[in-house]
């Protein structure tokens, strides 16, 4: 990962992780209003945004891995 | 937004057979074994990775993975926000088509005139999915639901609520 610095690298995973959480709430404020048993489905949203968090944070550690 | 009323009973809520999911997510399974194929072609030609290799590798994989499971995630929402929801005074009818994109259509149980299913294949009779025709009324005068599984038991309920609504006896049925 020579081709960025990891600063570079790490800020874009902090604008990737704040996208991802924008996106999982405005996916839950419009599931909110308009999915049918709204409940049932807020599981969902949470498996979403779990799930690309720790890709993210795999991405973080093969980072810290390179430069250690 | 759907609200069902407080005196309301959701009788029956159906979703598309797994095998749709199955079939629409099958490519991520070719998707997500890309990295383990340059990973085994790698060993196999003796490549040796350096750790700043390896970081480069673990890191293109999970960004690999995180594109993948968004994809799944935009087809698991497809399948799993369309829905059909039969009460005892209404069907309702949920097309997820994206993300942020979805058409919700109601039928009151007096509109109902017919119902039709229709099975078509090898696959679909073992498996028990089919389709399902609702003849309305109303002002969208066919209310279609592909490859819901027992679609014969959905009918049945379908038949047996707008009777019950109607007050009229049950009457004995070509299943």
């Amino acid at each position: 990962m020579d081709f960025l610095s990891r600063d570079t690298l790490i800020l874009a995973l902090g604008v990737a992780l704040v996208a991802f959480a924008l996106l999982s709430w405005v996916l839950m404020y419009h599931w909110k209003n308009y999915a049918f048993n709204f409940e049932k489905v807020r599981w969902m949203t949470r498996l979403y945004f779990g799930v690309a968090i720790f890709f993210l944070l795999v991405m973080l550690a093969a980072i810290f891995y390179a430069r250690s | 937004m759907i609200i069902i009323d407080p005196d309301e009973k959701v009788v029956l809520e159906v979703r598309r057979h797994w095998l749709v999911l199955f079939l629409q997510s099958s490519f991520l399974i070719l998707f997500l074994a890309a990295p383990l194929v340059v990973w085994i072609l790698a060993v196999n030609d003796g490549v040796v990775f350096s750790p700043s290799d390896m970081a480069t590798f673990i890191f293109s994989v999970a960004l690999w993975f995180l594109t993948g499971w968004l994809l799944f995630f935009v087809v698991w929402t497809k399948y799993y926000l369309g829905v059909w929801v039969v009460t005892d005074r209404r069907i309702i009818h949920v097309e997820q088509k994206h993300l942020f994109s979805r058409e919700v259509s109601e039928c009151r149980l007096d509109k109902v005139q017919d119902v039709t299913v229709e099975v078509h294949g090898i696959i679909p009779t073992f498996l028990r999915f089919g389709n399902i025709e609702v003849q309305t009324a109303a002002e969208t005068p066919v209310f279609i639901m592909k490859s819901i599984p027992h679609p014969d038991k959905v009918k049945e309920a379908i038949f047996n609520q707008h009777d019950d609504y109607l007050n009229i006896p049950r009457a004995g049925r070509i299943n």
